[in-house]
């Protein structure tokens, strides 16, 4: 008897312990969900982003969204391998050299930056300044330098004057700019001709302000 | 009095039938092919061009390298992207008028490697630029970015 008496203390203790041993057990028995786990395949596919410098060494930023977060790179050559539906790991700075080897082929396509010229013009009209008059001959070697190339002749204004006037002047300007283009012996069909109007200016003014830098016609050979 | 406004009518209709095509052809292709290196492929309407220098992008492209290929898009606004081999990437959705504020720039990337250096369109309207890949969306705030493709099995 006395001996049960002296037992109890540890019958009980392994009954609680038993006890917990089994709640212990009954939450991993969910887990017992391998079939799911071996449905889903051993590694999921990745992507791999990286964000480079700007040619100025200027860094700005990208940000990747999958289904389960949004994650930013700021840094140069910073870069993540993201999946479809989980949280990427932490991002990673690439040697420049990694980056050449994994993306050597695709640097090397990378189309050249166009070549810009802006021209200015006399004021309410689309007659051009006489320096500007002067680098037409440039222009047209430049774009026989550059074939084949594309050129866009984007016309511009000051805000003096109402909106619809200006698009419209813009407009000629362009339009002016390709004649002369033509006229010297560029072929029609790589000249393309839009206005910007007073909308896109080089510096921004206040409604009806002579401005003669805004007046001008931006002309990007690509 | 009527009939002799009816030439006149004509010739205005005549003249508007004539001016639109260069209009929407200026508008239709959205940049041209630079750089082509390999065997290269545009797919357009379900027909295959053979990727040159020069040859002129439009929207709903499907730009595919080979082996060993690879190329360069500059578009109207001055974004660039290229492909290295093994490469397919779609041009979905792209507008750049910037007087009427419109401004789209969508591309995906199917498989393979690619470069993206913004234009005007990702300066004047970051929020109008989608990369997207096989796992996720890229948004852009003026820059320059690689993107690899998980391989296809």
């Amino acid at each position: 008897m006395y001996i049960f008496f002296r037992l109890l203390p540890a019958l009980l203790s392994a009954v609680l312990f038993c006890g917990c041993v089994d709640q212990h057990i009954e939450p991993i028995q969910p887990i017992q969900s391998e079939p799911i786990q071996s449905i889903q395949p051993p590694q999921e596919k990745k992507d791999l982003f990286i964000l480079l410098p700007d040619k100025n060494g200027k860094v700005g930023e990208i940000t990747i969204s999958n289904r389960a977060c949004t994650t930013i790179l700021s840094k140069a050559n910073e870069s993540v391998q993201v999946s479809k539906n989980k949280v990427p790991p932490r991002t990673s700075i690439l040697s420049q050299r990694e980056v050449q080897r994994k993306f050597h082929d695709t640097l090397q396509a990378i189309p050249g930056t166009a070549d810009q010229y802006i021209l200015y013009f006399y004021p309410g009209t689309s007659k051009l300044t006489k320096n500007s008059q002067q680098q037409l001959p440039l222009i047209l070697k430049r774009i026989k330098k550059r074939l084949p190339c594309e050129i866009s002749i984007i016309g511009h204004t000051d805000t003096q004057a109402s909106s619809e006037y200006n698009l419209a002047l813009a407009l000629q300007r362009a339009i002016h700019v390709r004649n002369q283009l033509l006229a010297i012996g560029v072929p029609r069909e790589l000249l393309e001709v839009s206005s910007h109007g007073e909308t896109d200016p080089m510096i921004p003014t206040r409604d009806n302000v002579k401005e003669p830098r805004n007046r001008r016609v931006e002309l990007f050979i690509r | 009095m009527l009939k002799k406004k009816i030439p006149l009518l004509l010739l205005v209709i005549l003249q508007f039938l004539l001016s639109t095509p260069p209009a929407i052809f200026a508008q239709e292709f959205v940049g041209g092919l630079r750089k082509v290196t390999g065997l290269g492929t545009i797919i357009r309407d379900g027909q295959q061009i053979i990727a040159k220098d020069g040859i002129r992008i439009k929207m709903g492209d499907k730009l595919i390298t080979g082996k060993n290929g690879a190329l360069g898009v500059i578009f109207t606004d001055n974004t660039r992207i290229s492909l290295g081999a093994n490469s397919e990437i779609h041009i979905d959705q792209y507008a750049f008028q910037p007087t009427q504020g419109k401004f789209a720039f969508l591309t995906e990337l199917i498989q393979g490697t690619a470069s993206y250096i913004s234009g005007a369109i990702g300066k004047l309207s970051p929020k109008a630029v989608k990369f997207k890949t096989p796992t996720a969306i890229v948004g852009v705030r003026g820059t320059r970015f690689l993107v690899k493709t998980a391989p296809k099995d």
